[in-house]
């Protein structure tokens, strides 16, 4: 049963690391490189680690509330979603052009969320009533 | 067994992504106490402003990078006339190019020694330059220092003349805060 739940965390870890990949590749080429402060290989290991680790919280919302697991997984993803863009914007901005990393980080909180809310329903199935 | 088998390898996915996720980056910014010295028979002074972003890891070299700004307007030759004239466009041009700038391209151990080589601009010219450096310090706060020459006529800084060098040595020593 945790195995589909093990698959869709390794999928949209794949697939938010190429998208942000992608993206941050191209921002540090044409615009501002940040790769020092933000390098790509973190943004996969976070991904990987966060996507595991919600897996894991997803698979006990399921087992503790069968009705209402996705609900309760979901509101509590956008609201960290949410709070989590705090941290690029109160972070200790002590490099250069440390005004424009709130702009070049948000989106990369997104992703994931967005990968997740599209594959899961995917993955983890609800029996149709 | 299937199932044990899978939740062993989500216990060593997590612990390994999170481990790699939290290893710190080798990030350092230019702290306060820097230098900037030029020495030559006439002139000498110094760039009083200074700022910029390092990598640096002693035992991954090739992920070293040093990417360093001067401020024209910060020079100092303990002569104000000879201030003033060094930010105009015959010398370095301070209103088009504000900032000398150095960015690395390969740092190389020599010894105890560093050599970091990358592309010195000044009043818009870059040449290649590799510069020598020790490195003191550890852990949160490490300081980098060394000298090499410039000559100014490579970049196009002055005219030839009789009274100004054309090579200034240089001599540094910039501190550097783990971000």
């Amino acid at each position: 049963m945790f195995k589909k739940y093990f698959v869709l965390a390794l999928v949209v870890a794949v697939i938010s690391s190429l998208i942000s990949g992608f993206y941050a590749f191209n921002y540090y080429k044409y615009l501002f490189d940040f790769s020092i402060v933000l390098p790509i290989w973190k943004i996969v290991a976070a991904y990987f680690s966060i996507a595991l680790i919600a897996t894991g919280l997803r698979f006990l919302f399921d087992l503790i509330f069968p009705k209402f697991g996705e609900l309760f997984f979901n509101i509590k993803l956008g609201f960290l979603t949410i709070i989590s863009i705090m941290h690029p914007i109160l972070m200790n901005g002590d490099f250069e052009m440390a005004e424009m990393y709130p702009g070049f980080a948000i989106p990369i909180y997104f992703i994931f969320t967005i990968i997740w809310l599209v594959l899961a329903p995917t993955f983890i199935k609800k029996p149709l009533k | 067994m299937k199932t044990t088998s899978i939740i062993l390898l989500y216990i060593a996915f997590l612990g390994i992504s999170t481990s790699v996720a939290l290893i710190p980056t080798d990030h350092f910014v230019v702290g306060d106490g820097h230098s900037i010295d030029f020495k030559s028979k006439d002139p000498s002074g110094s760039f009083k402003e200074m700022g910029g972003e390092i990598d640096f890891d002693e035992n991954n070299l090739d992920a070293c990078k040093f990417n360093l700004k001067i401020e024209v307007s910060s020079i100092s030759s303990g002569n104000g006339m000879q201030n003033k004239k060094a930010q105009t466009e015959e010398w370095f041009n301070a209103k088009k190019y504000p900032q000398i700038k150095f960015k690395s391209t390969k740092v190389e151990k020599k010894g105890s020694e560093y050599n970091i080589t990358g592309e010195l601009t000044m009043k818009g010219v870059t040449k290649t330059v590799t510069i020598p450096t020790t490195v003191s310090g550890s852990g949160s706060k490490l300081t980098f220092k060394g000298n090499f020459s410039v000559n100014r006529m490579d970049y196009k800084v002055g005219k030839k003349s009789d009274v100004v060098a054309d090579v200034m040595k240089i001599n540094f020593s910039v501190p550097a805060i783990k971000n």
